[in-house]
């Protein structure tokens, strides 16, 4: 069932625990749900089936989550701060977090910050180059406010994707945007880590590149992109021998 | 032995197919209800089926890689004289469209 705790400005952050053993906390990409990322995928499944407690975030400006507006109150610190605030209401000390796409970044962030309450990590679908930084927030903020298409094409599919989901806010969406634009996935891995991407996951295709700068393992998943990289059997396994 | 076969379900969202990406299961494989089956893509996010009901499958109906329809036959189970007239409904979506994806199992149970 889906709980509720106010951050430290007063946004209210959604999220679900389903209790088990050894935790794994669960970030979700841009513009989309822990539902749609995690549940129908069936990487929750795999982990609960495993014994695993499953502990999924609603990254502020998403979903059933707060929207603050204005890019001040977004960061991958400020986002990851959120998940701190998740663990405090969860009663869960210590977790192995799983981030995909920005959830990545936010993922990474929280083990920066938070490297006594991590131990393992797996950064799936992000490479070297921070996404949103290559997009015009003018061009970003036509299609969220007017449907205007993006040069972009996948900046586009993105975004009206986004768009179209339960609750989706054109602001909340722009703020996300600026707000995480250029955010460094920088530093040395405090504990062990793993990248993985789909071998046609073109929003990350030097993740290899990325797992050597941070002193990271690296695992590719072959035939698969950055939409269908979490549903597929091969991520799962890769995910639960790395989790053990 | 009878056979029920179950067709591609109503993914909500007005989508009209989806690309089988990966079977889960074999031709002889037992299946309980609500496992994964099959992992199809549509144009909105990538997704696992769970079985509609416990079975032995019979015939794998597309190929990886092949787009389907929905409401097209997906997957075939063998099941045992006795209990193929009891189940068998196809995964109902609710009458209101939803826009999640979410694929439901049928309330009733063999």
């Amino acid at each position: 069932m889906e709980e509720r705790v106010a951050a430290g400005d007063g946004t209210e952050i959604a999220y679900t625990w389903q209790p088990g053993e050894r935790p794994v906390l669960l970030l979700h990409g841009f513009a989309t749900t822990p539902e749609l990322t995690w549940e129908t995928s069936g990487v929750s499944r795999a982990l609960r089936e495993a014994g695993r407690g499953v502990l999924a975030v609603t990254l502020r400006g998403h979903g059933t989550s707060g929207k603050p507006t204005g890019a001040a109150r977004y960061s991958a610190r400020i986002l990851a701060d959120d998940a701190t605030t998740v663990l405090d209401a969860a009663g869960v000390d210590r977790v192995d977090v799983v981030g995909h796409s920005l959830g990545s970044r936010v993922a990474w962030a929280f083990a920066q910050s938070s490297a006594d309450r991590v131990g393992r990590l797996v950064l799936s679908g992000v490479g070297t180059r921070e996404v949103f930084e290559g997009w015009s927030l003018g061009a970003v903020r036509a299609l969220l406010r007017d449907g205007e298409p993006m040069a972009d094409e996948t900046a586009t599919r993105l975004l009206t994707g986004a768009m179209a989901l339960p609750g989706a806010d054109p602001d909340a969406l722009l703020a996300v945007v600026e707000g995480m634009s250029g955010s460094e996935l920088a530093g040395r891995a405090a504990g062990p880590t793993l990248v993985v991407a789909g071998s046609e996951d073109a929003l990350a295709a030097d993740a290899d590149v990325l797992a050597d700068a941070i002193g990271a393992d690296f695992a590719a998943v072959p035939k698969r992109s950055h939409l269908n990289l979490l549903s597929s059997r091969a991520f799962k396994q890769i995910l639960l021998q790395f989790l053990t | 032995m009878a056979e029920i076969s179950f067709n591609l379900p109503d993914l909500g969202e007005g989508l009209i197919d989806a690309k089988v990406l990966e079977w889960l299961v074999s031709v002889g494989d037992y299946v309980e209800r609500g496992a994964p089956i099959v992992e199809v893509e549509t144009t909105k996010s990538a997704l696992e089926l769970p079985s509609p009901r416990a079975g032995t499958v019979a015939r794998l109906h597309a190929e990886e890689d092949e787009d389907i329809k929905v409401g097209d036959p997906l997957i075939t189970f063998e099941v045992p004289d006795d209990s193929a007239g009891i189940v068998g409904t196809v995964p109902q979506q609710d009458a209101e469209p939803k826009r999640r994806v979410r694929v439901q199992l049928p309330d009733d149970e063999d």
